[in-house]
């Protein structure tokens, strides 16, 4: 009897512990994030306003998160539709890529400091997207936020309800608003 | 009984978080980013490394299974040179430069469509060319000998190039199944999100493919967004 309350005990024990820990750390790093702070994403010219004010929305969580001022949306626009540009610009574009990422950051990154020197984001538009979280589309502005992530150094987190959860489905907008983890994940690369 | 295992979970769960963020201390977080670590700056900050993070839409298998025009079993023969997507194969200027590697796998079994070949190239985004480095966290990594099972569909990307015999993966790293090399026990084969046996997978290929002419057909993309 007393064995079985001890390895009741233990086996509680190493429970919590493992509650705890991935409670505690979820969110990693894909560098030593971007090179020059603030970064400016640059919006293609032909989003819809209601995109335009979606990654504005999104640059806005980054922002709030704690570290001050990271990203902003820049009032010059471009009208590119190559993606991704080596052109020493943050380009948001679109385009029908097909069969592959739904949304995706290409990170620039020097091999000499780990630190990104540029990144564009893409949205497929092989996908249906919308802005107003209807069932049977895509989120931009929880997908934005997530790239805008992958901007400022952070990978994939483990954490479903996390911002930089690696999949999104249709109609899901949790991605909108930043989780604890994705604020300290910044925090730490940041403050 | 019951108060003490609360008390026992409540203290663990908190000793656990505690002692692992003490562990991620200044000191200690420098292993958790050792592989970003700088380099000693004994060269030139130039880029030379693309990496390319971004969402995956999950497909199921019976989604694989329907969107593929070709599925078959066989074994990678080769790893092409990679190159950059241009008309020329060469780094440009003003349009989309990707690096991409063609796969080439001997064919042993079909399941679903017709090859164009007994050999054919799997096309993917990443790989290097000169200094250049295309890392792609989408696509999944191929050796030489290795023993797949790929769900394979035309390529329908703004990249495509009609006139070149290729075939790309479906539902990126979701279109490769196969075994895992740490586990050669395991015979299952697996893409990082389902399993597959081989002694059931061509009437499971079979069951998924009458699944998906069932499934709702999804939102057409309006692409003006």
């Amino acid at each position: 009897m007393k064995v079985k309350k001890w390895g009741l005990g233990i086996l509680t024990g190493l429970l919590g512990i493992s509650i705890g820990t991935s409670a505690a750390y979820a969110w990693t790093l894909n560098s030593r994030g971007y090179a020059t702070l603030p970064a400016y994403v640059h919006a293609y010219s032909g989003f819809s306003p209601e995109t335009k004010q979606a990654i504005s929305t999104a640059c806005a969580q980054w922002n709030n998160a704690g570290a001050g001022g990271l990203v902003y949306q820049s009032s010059f626009e471009h009208s590119l539709t190559s993606y991704p540009m080596q052109n020493n610009s943050n380009d948001l574009t679109r385009g029908t890529r097909g069969d592959k990422y739904l949304m995706n950051t290409a990170t620039l990154v020097s091999s000499s400091t780990n630190k990104i020197v540029e990144a564009d984001i893409d949205i497929n538009v092989s996908y249906p997207f919308a802005n107003d979280g209807s069932s049977g589309n895509y989120d931009i502005g929880g997908n934005v936020t997530h790239e805008l992530g992958h901007l400022l150094g952070l990978e994939h987190t483990t954490d479903t309800e996390a911002t930089m959860y690696g999949t999104s489905t249709m109609g899901e907008t949790k991605k909108r608003t930043l989780e604890q983890d994705n604020k300290n994940g910044i925090l730490y690369l940041y403050k | 009984m019951k108060k003490r295992i609360a008390t026992i979970l409540a203290v663990s769960t908190v000793a656990g978080a505690l002692g692992y963020l003490a562990w991620f201390t200044p000191s200690h977080s420098e292993q958790v980013i050792a592989a970003v670590q700088p380099k000693p700056e004994t060269q030139q900050d130039k880029p030379d490394k693309m990496v390319v993070h971004g969402i995956v839409p999950s497909k199921t298998k019976a989604e694989l299974v329907g969107e593929s025009d070709v599925i078959i079993r066989g074994k990678v023969k080769e790893l092409l040179p990679s190159k950059w997507s241009n008309p020329n194969w060469e780094r440009g200027q003003d349009v989309s430069n990707v690096i991409q590697t063609d796969i080439l796998v001997h064919v042993n079994d079909i399941f679903k469509g017709k090859p164009y070949d007994k050999d054919i190239a799997v096309r993917i985004d990443k790989g290097k060319v000169d200094n250049m480095t295309w890392e792609s966290d989408g696509y999944p990594d191929f050796l030489p000998e290795e023993n797949v099972v790929l769900f394979l569909r035309q390529d329908n990307s703004d990249l495509a190039k009609p006139q070149e015999n290729y075939y790309i993966l479906t539902g990126m790293f979701q279109g490769k199944f196969s075994q895992d090399l740490k586990h050669p026990e395991d015979i299952l084969l697996h893409n990082g999100k389902d399993v597959l046996d081989p002694a059931t997978m061509s009437e499971e290929i079979s069951k998924e493919g009458e699944n998906y002419k069932k499934l709702l057909k999804p939102t057409e993309p309006k692409g003006n967004i």
